[in-house]
């Protein structure tokens, strides 16, 4: 559905590459999880991916057909969802919903259902500004919905929601991906990323550094780790060691005879833990 | 186009409702409010300043300057002295003239205008020249050609002044307010991931600005008891320059991200459009490049509406028109390149 091939891009004024020759594909049906930090080069893809940045280096095919080409009926078949909340902020909530149904060629989906879809169907007709940045992110996240995209691009789809809300919402984008949409998603929760991507592709710098199923990068990169907590200085403190690692292996020893240890466990790696592997840096940084 | 129509008209209507839960529209109702209890109450239906009175002395023999000017006693105050004129003068600040034999002696209080005294003495030599039949008195007859028309008085003389004021304001300050509004919100992010397109989001813009504005106009119009005039004509002007500010108004707007920011090029563009008011107040300083000032068809075009007339010469449109068709795709054109595209990301 989604082949990139070699994308380049560059800010006005950057010294440096804000994406630096990434190649993915993505199929059919598929959630795409890119992770990675603020500043990693997520959005610049998916702003590029969605038209609003121009390709100036590369070849991104969508269906087929080379993106430079695609004209403005391309956004009849996309949804975008954004982190930040972008709502008409005087309109009740159907009438944002009811506005952009206007926009599209093809049918659209009834407002109504879309907000019993996320669970506002009870504050239909309050004005965007009096929603809660949870119900905000709600109603952006319907609006993407709204004209049954093919593909769904998705930004940190579940942020400032709460667990029982943010559960309903993957629900939803599951269901989006079995009726055979292609879903896009940038984040830098692991935990979002493991439970819904099919794929994910870690970005750090503007290039990607590991790309594979959830199951096969724990496979190829996550090795036993060793989760310690001991005092020190009356303080409590935390640490995790890989066990394929002979230097960490021998500081964990060190740390075994020189404090007092409060727990020890023994887990099975993270995409988190993977990333931090990877490239040193942790996702929320 | 039926979709193009569609989606303008799914925008108009967004638009129309942001406006009113903005209050716009009760902003135009107030400036209708204020502007017409200005034209109507405050401002005099005449400016004139009273003319100088002018005392005189006549000390010829045979009293000839008293018997020339006794048709226009009205216009001076004749003193059988002199000492007399010089008194009143010295109280009252009058001029005065005392008619002798062989000349003729101006009293002036010093503060005069060059250009009164100039007159007073060509009236004078004049008048000498008359009562001494070296010329005879001109036939003087007149020709009217708009003999309908009727001459303004001053509170109406400022209507065309406060509609290209609210043209402005509501025109190229509001469409801007609506700008940086759905920046602020972000709502205009969202909009341009849409199959929307650029030109039907600022058309819906600009011809909502143009209905406000055409509200604004006829409602004063009608507060101050003028809308008998012809009605096409007015509304062709505002309608025009009304879709010119606004259209220049997005232009500019879209490199600014708050009003605050865009304050200074709102008081510039202002001064510049309130330029007209001069050649209007003063036709000695006309010159053509008021003329392309997009108020300046409003303060002519108006004036002359109020004056009776039933049409504006077209010529009056025509720079509007140009500019108008080099902003339409010059905005369209910059919005798309720019504010549709990599702003704000």
């Amino acid at each position: 559905m989604i082949q990139v091939r070699d994308l380049v891009h560059r800010y006005p004024r950057a010294s440096v590459n804000a994406v630096n020759e990434i190649s993915f594909s993505i199929s059919k049906g598929e959630i795409f999880g890119f992770l990675g930090p603020n500043g990693a080069g997520k959005s610049t893809v998916q702003n590029i991916l969605s038209r609003l940045l121009p390709i100036q280096s590369g070849d991104v095919m969508i269906d087929g057909v080379p993106l430079r080409a695609v004209k403005q009926s391309y956004y009849e078949e996309i949804g975008v969802s954004f982190e930040l909340p972008n709502l008409y902020e005087k309109l009740t909530g159907y009438e944002n919903l009811a506005f952009f149904g206007k926009l599209f060629r093809k049918k659209t989906i009834d407002p109504d259902s879309l907000l019993r879809m996320v669970g506002l169907e009870n504050a239909r007709n309050k004005k965007a500004k009096d929603y809660s940045k949870g119900m905000k992110h709600r109603l952006v996240f319907a609006r993407s919905l709204i004209n049954r995209p093919k593909i769904l691009f998705l930004d940190e789809p579940t942020s400032g929601l709460d667990p029982s809300t943010a559960q309903e919402i993957k629900n939803i984008i599951r269901d989006q991906r079995d009726q055979g949409t292609t879903i896009f998603l940038t984040t830098h929760n692991m935990f979002t990323a493991e439970e819904l991507c099919d794929q994910v592709a870690f970005l750090y710098e503007g290039a990607i550094v590991a790309m594979d199923t959830p199951k096969n990068l724990k496979l190829q990169y996550g090795t036993q780790s060793v989760q310690i907590e001991y005092r020190e200085e009356d303080q409590t403190q935390r640490a995790i060691f890989f066990m394929d690692r002979p230097e960490e292996k021998q500081r964990l020893a060190e740390l075994v005879a020189q404090y007092p240890v409060i727990t020890l466990h023994s887990q099975e790696a993270t995409l988190e833990q993977i990333f931090i592997k990877l490239t040193g840096k942790e996702l929320k940084a | 186009m039926r979709r193009f129509l569609a989606v303008l008209w799914a925008n108009v209507r967004l638009d129309t409702k942001t406006a009113w839960r903005n209050g716009f529209f009760a902003i135009t109702i107030a400036l209708v409010a204020a502007y017409a209890a200005a034209v109507n109450w405050l401002i005099p239906p005449s400016f004139e300043a009273e003319r100088p009175t002018i005392g005189f002395v006549d000390q010829t023999e045979d009293q000839r300057w008293k018997s020339f000017l006794e048709p226009q006693e009205h216009e001076f105050q004749f003193f059988s002295d002199r000492s007399l004129l010089e008194q009143e003068a010295q109280d009252h600040g009058i001029i005065g003239v005392v008619a002798c034999e062989e000349e003729i002696i101006l009293i002036i209080q010093g503060y005069e205008q060059p250009k009164t005294i100039t007159a007073i003495e060509e009236f004078l030599q004049l008048s000498d020249q008359m009562i001494q039949r070296v010329i005879l008195p001109p036939m003087i007859s007149t020709v009217n050609l708009h003999p309908h028309a009727v001459s303004l008085p001053m509170n109406l003389r400022f209507i065309p002044v406060l509609l290209a004021t609210d043209v402005m304001l509501i025109a190229f300050f509001l469409i801007s307010a609506m700008l940086f509004n759905e920046k602020k919100e972000r709502s205009l992010f969202a909009y341009r991931v849409s199959p929307g397109g650029t030109f039907a989001y600022l058309l819906s813009k600009v011809l909502v600005n143009v209905g406000n504005c055409l509200l604004f106009s006829l409602l004063f119009l009608i507060a101050t008891d003028q809308w008998r005039i012809h009605l096409w004509p007015f509304i062709l002007m505002v309608v025009l320059s009304s879709g010119l500010m606004s259209f220049l108004g997005l232009l500019l707007a879209q490199f600014y991200d708050s009003l605050m920011d865009f304050l200074y090029i709102i008081l510039g563009v202002t001064l510049i459009a309130l330029l007209p008011a001069i050649p209007y107040f003063n036709p000695s300083i006309a010159a053509p490049v008021f003329e392309w000032i997009p108020s300046y068809p409003v303060f002519f075009g108006v004036h002359r509406l109020l004056e009776g007339a039933s049409d504006v010469p077209w010529q009056m449109f025509a720079p509007a028109l140009v500019l108008l068709g080099i902003m339409i795709p010059l905005t369209g054109w910059s919005f798309g390149k720019t504010t549709m595209k990599r702003s704000g990301l």
